[in-house]
C-alpha cells in the first residue's frame, strides 16, 4: 500500500508535472533541460523522510527545489546543457493557441533568455512564486540584498526587452538601487 | 507593471506545461520518480540507523518523527494569532542521584568521553543529567553545523549539526544532533534557561528544506517548528530581530507579501508585539509604510548592538525620504521617538540610512556625503551581545562549516545573513 507521501508525489506530477516543467523552462530556457531539473527536484524532495499535507505544500517545496537545482547546476559552472537558449526559436515547443499570445511567450522566453541565472531565478521566485525578498534569499541561500540586486538587474532588462513598465514602480527594489549608488 | 510581469511569466510557463504534459505519460514519470525516492528513503534511513549503532546520531532518526508530530501542533487549524508553542508537555528532569551543587560548583567527575564527531566538532563528554544542576553564568549552548546542503552526499558518519552545551572552561557535553531538515546554517539564537530550551533557526536548501526557526528541547532534542498563525495564513517564515539580555525576544513571521511581528518573554511566552500597529508595516507592497530599517550596506537588520532594541523608519515611499522613525524596545514592548530632524537640505534625490547606533542614545545617518544624528530617549544598556554565526574557516571538505553560541543569561546579537558559506555559494 501506497504511504502518503507516495501519494502525495503521485497526485502532483500527474497534476502539476506541466506546470512545474513550465516554471522550470523559464528558468533554464530549454524544455529538455526543464524537465531534467524538475526531475531532479521531485526525486530530491520526496527522496527525504518527510511527509506533506497536500499536493500544494509539497508543490511549493518542488518549486523552490527546481529553482535551486538551476542555480546549483549553473553555479558549478561547465554546464553548457544549461545555457540559455531562445526557446522561442526551438519548433517542438510551438504550441497551438492565439498567435499573440505564442508572440507574447515567444516576447518573455526572449526576454528572460537576456538574463543571468542569478537574475532568473529571483525574478521567478519573487513574481512567479510571489516570495517575498526575505523568503527569495533563504530559498536561494543567497542574501537579502544579492536577491535585490539580482531582481532590480534583471527587471530592468526584462522592462527593456519587453517594452513593460516594470523598473521604476516597484517599492521592493528601487530604493536599493538609490542606496547603493548614493553610498558609493 | 509587477502584476503584468507576473502574469506574462506565468502565461509563458503554462504555454510550456501544457506542452510538456502533454507528451509525457504521467504516470510512469510518477513511477519513475516515486521509486527513485523511496529508494533514496531508505538509504537515508539505514545511514541513519548505522550512526545511531556507533552512538554518533541516537537521536537523528527519532527526530524526523519528532518534527512530523510537532508540526501538526504548531499548525492551528483557526487562525489564532499567536504559534500554539505549548512547553507544557515538555518532560521534567528527572531525579538526580547527586545531589544540586552550588553555584559555581566544580564538576569533580566528569561522563564518558562521547564519541568523536570528526573535524571541526569539539571533543565532549556525554551528556548526563545531573550535569544541569552545575549550569550557571558563563555555560553557553553551541551548535556546530557541517550541512551545507542535504543535496550533498558527505560520509554518513559526519552528522550535519549537533547542539552542546559548554561550560565556563570551554569543556563541552554533547546534547543532541540536529536533524539534517534543521541543520544547514543551525544557529542558536537564544537559550532559555529555566525551561532548558532554546529557539534556533536554520537556512532553506537545494532540496526544498524550508529555512526555519523552532523551539528545541535541551533535555531531549525535540523540535518544535515555530509557524505563527498570522491574519493572513500561517507564518512560512520567520526570523529572530533581536534577543535581549534579559531574554526577551523580537520575531518576524512572513507569508507572502505581509510580515507581522512577535514577541517571546520566557515569564509571559509568545504574543503579538505592539509595533504591528504601525501603519503599513505588515504590508511589503504599501507604498507609505513603516519599516524595520536596515544598515547602511543594506546587509543587516538595524537592531542595536546590544540586541535589546530595532530601528524602525517611516518613508512615503520606498525610496522616499525619511519622515519618521521609532525605537523599539524589546524589553518594555513600547516604543520610543526618534527625533527625526535634518540641520541641512536633503535633495530629493539623496536617501539617507541608517550608519550607526551611538552609544549616547542616538543614531546616525548618510544622506550623500553628509551625516545626521538623531537623538532618542536612553533607556539602559545592557550587556554586549554574544558572537552569533561565527563562521570557522576549514580546508578540510567536511569540516564545520558554521557555529553559534548563546552565553547564560546573555543577550544575542542578531545578524540576518545567511550563513557566510551559502551566501557566497
Amino acid at each position: 500500500m501506497a504511504g502518503a507521501w507516495e501519494q502525495v508525489a503521485t497526485e502532483l506530477i500527474e497534476t502539476r508535472y506541466g506546470a512545474l516543467v513550465g516554471y522550470a523552462t523559464m528558468l533554464t530556457g530549454s524544455r529538455a533541460d526543464a524537465e531534467d531539473v524538475v526531475h531532479d527536484a521531485l526525486v530530491a524532495v520526496f527522496g527525504k523522510r518527510r511527509n506533506f499535507a497536500n499536493v500544494g505544500a509539497a508543490e511549493g517545496y518542488v518549486r523552490r527545489a527546481i529553482a535551486n537545482k538551476f542555480l546549483d547546476k549553473a553555479r558549478k559552472g561547465g554546464r553548457e546543457r544549461l545555457a540559455v537558449r531562445r526557446v522561442a526559436l526551438d519548433s517542438e515547443e510551438t504550441v497551438a493557441g492565439p498567435e499573440s499570445a505564442a508572440l507574447d511567450r515567444a516576447s518573455i522566453d526572449a526576454a528572460m533568455s537576456q538574463l543571468t541565472p542569478q537574475e532568473r531565478a529571483c525574478v521567478a521566485v519573487r513574481y512567479m512564486d510571489q516570495l517575498s525578498t526575505r523568503e527569495a534569499a533563504a530559498a536561494l541561500g543567497l542574501s537579502e540584498g544579492a536577491v535585490k540586486r539580482y531582481v532590480y538587474d534583471g527587471l530592468r532588462k526584462l522592462s527593456a526587452a519587453m517594452r513593460l513598465d516594470i523598473g521604476a514602480a516597484d517599492p521592493e527594489w528601487s530604493a536599493v538601487s538609490l542606496k547603493k549608488e548614493s553610498s558609493s | 507593471m509587477s502584476d503584468e510581469l507576473s502574469r506574462r511569466l506565468e502565461q509563458a510557463a503554462s504555454a510550456h506545461g501544457r506542452a510538456a504534459a502533454n507528451e509525457v505519460d504521467v504516470s510512469v514519470l510518477a513511477a519513475s520518480v516515486v521509486g527513485k525516492a523511496r529508494r533514496r528513503r531508505r538509504v537515508t534511513g539505514l545511514a541513519t540507523v548505522a550512526g545511531a549503532f556507533v552512538g554518533i546520531a541516537a537521536f537523528a532518526g527519532g527526530s524526523f518523527a519528532v518534527v512530523d508530530s510537532m508540526r501538526a501542533d504548531v499548525n492551528p487549524g483557526t487562525h489564532r494569532d499567536v504559534s500554539t508553542v505549548d512547553m507544557s508537555q515538555a518532560p521534567t528532569a528527572p531525579e538526580s542521584a547527586i545531589p544540586s551543587p552550588p553555584p559555581n560548583a566544580i564538576i569533580a567527575e566528569y561522563p564518558p568521553v562521547a564519541a568523536s564527531r570528526g573535524e571541526g566538532f569539539p571533543e565532549a563528554y556525554e551528556m548526563r543529567d545531573w550535569v544541569w544542576d552545575y549550569v550557571s553564568e558563563g555555560w553557553t549552548v553551541q551548535s556546530y553545523s557541517a550541512s551545507e546542503d542535504l543535496s550533498v552526499d558527505k560520509p554518513a558518519m559526519v552528522p550535519d549539526a549537533v547542539i552542546y552545551l559548554v561550560d565556563p572552561d570551554g569543556v563541552a557535553f554533547e546534547l543532541f544532533e540536529l536533524a539534517p531538515e534543521h541543520s544547514v546554517g543551525a544557529r542558536v539564537v537564544s537559550w532559555q534557561e529555566n525551561e532548558r530550551t532554546a529557539h534556533l533557526v536554520w537556512a532553506g536548501d537545494s532540496t526544498g528544506v524550508a529555512p526555519g526557526g523552532a523551539v528545541v528541547d535541551l533535555e531531549n532534542g525535540a523540535v518544535k517548528p515555530l509557524v505563527f498563525a498570522t491574519p493572513w495564513g500561517e507564518s512560512s517564515t520567520v526570523a529572530p530581530l533581536a534577543v535581549s539580555a534579559a531574554g526577551n525576544e523580537l520575531w518576524e513571521a512572513w507569508l507572502g507579501t505581509h510580515q507581522r511581528f512577535y514577541r517571546f518573554a520566557e515569564a509571559d511566552g509568545w504574543a503579538v508585539a505592539s509595533i504591528n500597529d504601525l501603519e503599513g508595516l505588515s504590508d511589503r507592497t504599501a507604498d507609505g509604510r513603516w519599516d524595520t530599517a536596515m544598515l547602511v550596506d543594506d546587509s543587516r537588520l538595524a537592531t542595536r548592538p546590544d540586541s535589546g532594541a530595532v530601528l524602525l523608519e517611516y518613508r512615503p515611499s520606498r525610496n522616499g525620504p525619511l519622515e519618521d522613525a521609532k525605537v523599539y524596545r524589546v524589553d518594555t514592548d513600547t516604543l520610543v521617538e526618534v527625533n527625526v530632524g535634518f540641520s541641512f537640505p536633503i535633495g530629493p534625490e539623496v536617501v539617507c540610512t541608517t550608519a550607526e547606533w551611538l552609544a549616547d542614545a542616538a543614531l546616525t545617518y548618510d544622506c550623500g556625503d553628509q551625516q545626521a544624528t538623531f537623538p532618542y530617549p536612553a533607556f539602559p544598556e545592557t550587556v554586549a551581545g554574544a558572537s552569533y554565526g561565527e563562521a570557522i574557516v576549514a580546508d578540510s571538505e567536511w569540516a564545520v562549516l558554521n557555529t553559534s553560541r548563546v552565553g547564560f543569561r546573555e543577550a544575542t546579537s542578531v545578524s540576518y545573513l545567511v550563513s557566510p558559506q551559502l551566501a557566497n555559494k
